[in-house]
């Protein structure tokens, strides 16, 4: 290819901390590359939503100039993330009575059993954005991956949904747009970062990932290769500093410091008697917290959020498929001893999630707060690769795409 | 009641036929019976009972009994109640056949003065003595009254305690909670007078209206009878689309229960659920399911009947019989052993299910199993000598309850950052809250 035009891809998530922009290109052996990044505070976003549009333009051109910058390359469209309360996800499933008098299953039965479960029942103002098929069965034999020339006489699908309220997806297109950007196509962030941080075993054993960002968590359930199941609680990081600032009786700037210095997800107890002085302009003698009720409040909000997480899961009857561990990312999983309480919870080893099968600087991949940048960067090559694919005409290779990345068939 | 109604049978069995008297002892008590004469419940005889003619003669509806002619010449009893039980005991033969012949006596007094703390006692004893079933609405004095009057007041309710069935009692102090600062004296004991009237409207109601659920004169008996119990009772009214919650609320809220505590420890409960012709059973449904939720394992007797005059209203009226031991069982055996300590044995003529002894409130009594019986002494005192033993379990549920009276202050917390935006609300709760708030997890 010619230097004038390499192929670029960037993601971009507007989160409720930070904005920011992964600029990734196509690799030697088709891996994903990154060569550029950028980060801006975010100060328009409450809970995964924008509430304040201008300020979060603003933002969004910052941290987009930034890895323009970076990777000297102009910047003409993104893959966005979007998130928030009134993002859900829900199994729904359809079958489809073989028609053929041979009862062999062809292409056009696999299309219809598709189709027929794509036909879900949404509230008026609500958008898919994706739809995650799950593995076929086959006259009550679950389980195929490819139901194609096998003999049977109905054949079931279960596509897993996730959907989010049209106008407030909109919002964030529209903050995009009007900076003249296009918006490729939109990704929910709980399956950007699955696709970041998992490696194709741990989506194949069954594996938990929990994106905990400043205002929401999204998690996620993979297994058998396949997305589960996934979704969004509207509590994050920002929760913990309101809680403390609450609590403790500070400036919720000073709770966030706090937060970060000396928090931890296991509380109270072991900090039992032990005091941090913080300085005061207002009252000359330094302010005294006490570490024992910051631990209390912080652990107290932390765990709270993950049962909900797993009853959610257990309600979803998706908790057995939790088997191989739980991943953390997001700024979340900087979170002091979080690991040890979600293993705690789930049952299972956790681990901070970095990205994988990814090419780029380690600070970069190493940083749980990238994943969902990253994997929106991914999901743009993998897309790009597959444009490309059909421009060839190589459809096995490009099945073996889809087979990677098991999402974004949305259409 | 005109009626010629079955000599042998006691208690008539039939709604519509009770004979129900509500009798007025003393100033405090006449006062409140003249203002009940003036509501309409039909099938009920009031009475006003004094030994002060004067105040009698202010009486314009209920009909007068003067205690104690021959030994008061129609004076008061000037705040002794030696005089006041003298002079109703004077008029025994008097009370006996008054009382003859009545199914329930609804006896009304202000406990403190001569008349009331003397005569009730004996107004009770004769009535039950005569067959009726005797439940006593007794006000007690403010603390401003002074110790004197206070402790005139307390022998008084003790005499009555063992004397009538149950006694309610409404300490007056609890309605200067009620009433804001500026209400004037006469207003303010209007308003206890009020409450009064509640009482007896909410048990008239609910023995004598036919409703969706009935609540019979039986069960007010099986509830209360012999048990000597002091009861507490509350009445609260709610309108509007969300009802049945606000009622419970309402009542809860009632100074009179001192908070869910004193519901928690009552050994039964009657309720009366009275609504407009609206009133459905999912709303009685939802009524019951609350209050059994505060109250936990606690027999209650519910009755729920609809009055046109309601509208849109519901009412909701709660007796509770809440005495601490089986009384009467004590005054039965003079050294009372263990065993009969630990499980008394229900008195003959009272309807107790078995169950109604395997209950949390029993454990009061089984503190006993590890002391010594009673000193052989006087019941007030071997009461107290039990009630000494048991704060336990009344602090420990004292303390549950302050900490759900933490909880309450949840609305007021303010949600921080989360002002302006949406609440999450997941499960009920707003997660924006700090979950050590909603927890209640204390910081010190």
């Amino acid at each position: 290819m010619m230097f004038a035009s390499r192929e670029i891809v960037t993601g971009l998530d507007i989160g409720t901390s930070q904005v920011t922009a992964i600029v990734a290109e196509i690799g030697p052996s088709n891996v994903p590359n990154i060569i550029g990044i950028g980060q801006a505070k975010s100060r328009g976003v409450r809970k995964g939503e924008i509430v304040n549009a201008d300020l979060t333009s603003e933002d969004v051109r910052l941290a987009l100039s930034e890895a323009e910058q970076m990777a000297d390359e102009e910047i003409r469209s993104v893959y966005l993330a979007v998130s928030g309360g009134h993002v859900r996800g829900f199994i729904n499933s359809g079958t489809h009575p073989v028609v053929s008098s041979d009862r062999d299953i062809t292409e056009d039965d696999v299309r219809d059993v598709v189709r027929n479960a794509k036909a879900v029942n949404l509230p008026n103002d609500h958008h898919v954005i994706h739809v995650v098929r799950q593995h076929f069965s086959v006259d009550g034999q679950s389980g195929i991956p490819n139901p194609i020339g096998l003999l049977g006489a109905k054949i079931g699908v279960d596509l897993h949904v996730v959907h989010g309220q049209a106008n407030r997806l909109q919002n964030s297109i529209r903050v995009v747009k009007n900076l003249r950007v296009d918006v490729e196509d939109v990704v929910f962030s709980g399956l950007a970062s699955v696709l970041s941080v998992l490696s194709s075993q741990q989506k194949e054993l069954g594996t938990l990932v929990l994106d905990f960002g400043g205002g929401t968590l999204e998690y996620a359930v993979c297994c058998n290769g396949l997305v589960k199941h996934s979704g969004v609680l509207p509590v994050g990081g920002d929760h913990i500093s309101n809680d403390l600032a609450y609590g403790l009786k500070v400036p919720l700037g000073r709770a966030e410091q706090l937060k970060i210095a000396h928090g931890s997800a296991l509380g109270g107890d072991h900090f039992r008697g032990q005091t941090v002085k913080i300085p005061d302009r207002i009252t000359m003698p330094d302010k005294t917290i006490n570490m024992e009720h910051l631990g209390r409040i912080m652990s107290l909000r932390v765990s709270e959020t993950l049962k909900l997480i797993e009853s959610e899961l257990l309600e979803a009857g998706c908790l057995d498929l939790v088997r191989s561990g739980v991943v953390v990312t997001g700024g979340g999983a900087r979170i002091q001893d979080i690991l040890g309480l979600a293993e705690h919870v789930f049952g299972v080893p956790a681990s901070v999630g970095t990205a994988t099968n990814v090419n780029g600087p380690r600070t970069v991949l190493d940083q749980p707060e990238f994943a969902v940048g990253i994997g929106l960067a991914k999901f743009g090559v993998f897309e790009l690769l597959k444009q490309k694919d059909r421009r060839v005409h190589n459809r096995g290779f490009g099945r073996a795409i889809r087979e990677m990345l098991k999402i974004g068939q949305g259409a | 009641m005109d009626e010629s109604m079955n000599q042998a049978a006691e208690f008539a069995p039939t709604a519509g036929a009770l004979s129900v008297k509500v009798i007025g002892v003393g100033d405090a008590g006449c006062r409140a019976a003249d203002l009940l004469a003036a509501e309409n419940l039909p099938g009920v005889e009031f009475l006003a009972m004094n030994s002060d003619v004067r105040g009698l003669q202010e009486m314009r509806r209920a009909n007068q009994v003067q205690l104690g002619k021959t030994l008061l010449r129609g004076l008061s009893a000037g705040g002794d109640p030696d005089l006041g039980r003298a002079s109703a005991e004077a008029d025994e033969g008097l009370l006996a056949q008054l009382f003859s012949e009545t199914d329930l006596v609804v006896l009304l007094g202000g406990l403190g003065g001569g008349t009331g703390s003397g005569a009730l006692p004996v107004v009770a004893r004769q009535a039950r003595e005569a067959g009726a079933l005797v439940l006593s609405f007794v006000s007690l004095p403010f603390d401003l009254e002074g110790q004197q009057r206070r402790q005139r007041a307390d022998l008084g309710l003790n005499q009555l305690l063992v004397a009538s069935d149950a006694v309610i009692s409404l300490p007056n102090q609890t309605f200067l909670e009620i009433v804001d600062e500026r209400t004037r004296l006469p207003e303010t004991f209007e308003i206890i007078n009020r409450a009064f009237l509640q009482g007896v409207r909410g048990i008239w109601q609910m023995i004598e209206k036919a409703g969706l659920i009935n609540v019979s004169f039986q069960d007010l008996r099986s509830v209360v009878q012999s048990k000597h119990a002091r009861s507490s009772f509350a009445v609260a009214e709610a309108e509007g689309e969300n009802r049945a919650r606000e009622v419970v609320e309402n009542l809860l809220a009632h100074p009179l229960l001192s908070g869910t505590d004193q519901l928690e420890d009552a050994d039964a409960l009657l309720v009366n659920i009275v609504g407009g012709e609206t009133l459905s059973i999912s709303e009685v449904d939802r009524i019951m399911e609350r209050l059994r939720r505060t109250v936990g394992e606690v027999r209650i007797v519910v009755g729920a009947s609809t009055d046109p005059s309601m509208g849109e209203k519901v009412g909701l009226t709660l007796i509770s019989s809440w005495h601490r031991k089986t009384r009467s069982v004590s005054l039965k055996i003079d050294a009372p052993s263990v065993d009969e300590y630990t499980f008394p044995v229900p008195i003959e003529g009272s309807e107790i299910e078995t169950s109604f002894f395997k209950r949390p409130t029993e454990l009061t009594s089984s503190s006993s199993r590890y002391t010594a019986p009673p000193p052989d002494s006087e019941d007030r005192r071997a009461d107290r000598f039990f009630s000494q033993q048991k704060p336990s379990l009344t602090q420990r549920r004292r303390i549950k309850n302050q900490l759900k009276q933490g909880m309450l202050k949840l609305e007021a917390v303010s949600r921080g950052r989360f002002e302006k935006s949406a609440p999450t609300i997941h499960d009920g709760e707003d997660l924006d809250v700090p979950t050590f708030v909603r927890r209640g997890v204390a910081l010190n």
